[in-house]
């Protein structure tokens, strides 16, 4: 197992995190001594699924269930287009890198709450979704300054949505990608998954990897769609002072 | 039609045609996610020939709009 203090999360959140990863041969009393012994302010234990024992020894202990992150991955080998029901829209679509003024709207999207509701921070009754848009945007911000590019993707020349990637050895991670607020029920949230693998195709990247709560279905089904791979799950527990 | 409308649509959706209505609203309606819209707006303009602007899909919330659509081509 990984134990890690976060301490990112008292920047983020304003409060003392410790993170267990268990691994999938840890021992359940192993696992059981260490949250005992991590219980400090706000305590989160990562699952992978393949061992549910520790699943139900974090819960005996006072932790609760919150999400599960789906990991997603899709090799990029040739340049991607829609399925034949949406390929009617493909000359329309695009994307640039963003420019300052639309880094700024983007960074104020995230900062909202809006748009990002389905996670663990979100859905927590101790934090909040205003939190948790905090807590992206400040995040966001961390990768844009290292080797992260965000993106405007646009539809008829109208930014629809954005992308923030950053870049790993071999592989290009998506770390956020959603539609503006003003388009957030228009079903176009397909348009903005496909451009992700346009630009890894682009830059050049032989594969994508990103993730998706289990609290969040309407985005699943869009990677689903995209014939994404889903390389792992990991349940998510959380315990507060 | 309105009945020829709605089966059709409940094939898309994988719902019970007796479920629908036009009052059905997005994001209420079983199955009925943002996925879907577009694979609505796609197979209604196939099935009926009809052309819906992408932007003016944010403003699709029942399948009674979704219908004006085919309303106005008949």
């Amino acid at each position: 197992m990984k134990i890690t203090n976060a301490t990112w999360e008292k920047r983020n959140l304003d409060v003392e995190c410790v993170e267990i990863t268990a691994e999938s041969n840890d021992s359940v009393p192993d696992i059981k001594q260490t949250i005992e012994n991590s219980k400090k302010e706000y305590l989160v234990v990562k699952v992978p699924s393949k061992n549910p024992l520790i699943g139900i020894a974090a819960q005996d202990l006072g932790c609760r269930y919150i999400e599960t992150n789906i990991h997603l991955t899709k090799s990029v080998r040739k340049k991607p287009v829609l399925g034949a029901s949406f390929q009617r829209y493909e000359y329309l679509l695009s994307y640039h890198v963003a420019d300052d003024s639309e880094l700024e709207r983007i960074m104020s999207e995230i900062g909202s709450g809006r748009i990002f509701t389905t996670d663990k921070i979100a859905l927590d009754p101790r934090f909040s979704k205003e939190l948790s848009g905090r807590r992206y945007s400040l995040w966001a911000e961390d990768i844009l300054k290292s080797d992260g590019k965000a993106y405007c993707v646009t539809y008829q020349d109208k930014a629809i949505g954005f992308i923030i990637n950053e870049y790993k050895d071999g592989y290009m991670d998506c770390f956020l990608a959603a539609l503006f607020d003003e388009y957030s029920s228009s079903g176009l949230g397909l348009f903005v998954i496909h451009t992700i693998e346009k630009i890894a195709y682009d830059c050049g990247y032989k594969k994508i990897e990103t993730g998706v709560s289990s609290n969040n279905l309407a985005v699943l089904r869009l990677y689903m769609e995209l014939q994404y791979f889903i390389s792992g799950m990991t349940a998510i527990y959380i315990w507060h002072k | 039609m309105e009945q020829e409308f709605l089966t059709f649509v409940a094939d898309i959706l994988c719902v019970d045609m007796n479920d629908l209505s036009m009052g059905s609203k997005y994001g209420e309606t079983e199955n009925w996610d943002s996925l879907m819209q577009l694979r609505l707006v796609a197979e209604i303009c196939d099935q009926y020939g009809v052309d819906i602007p992408i932007d003016e899909v944010p403003e699709i919330k029942t399948l009674g709009d979704f219908f004006r659509y085919v309303e106005a081509k008949q």
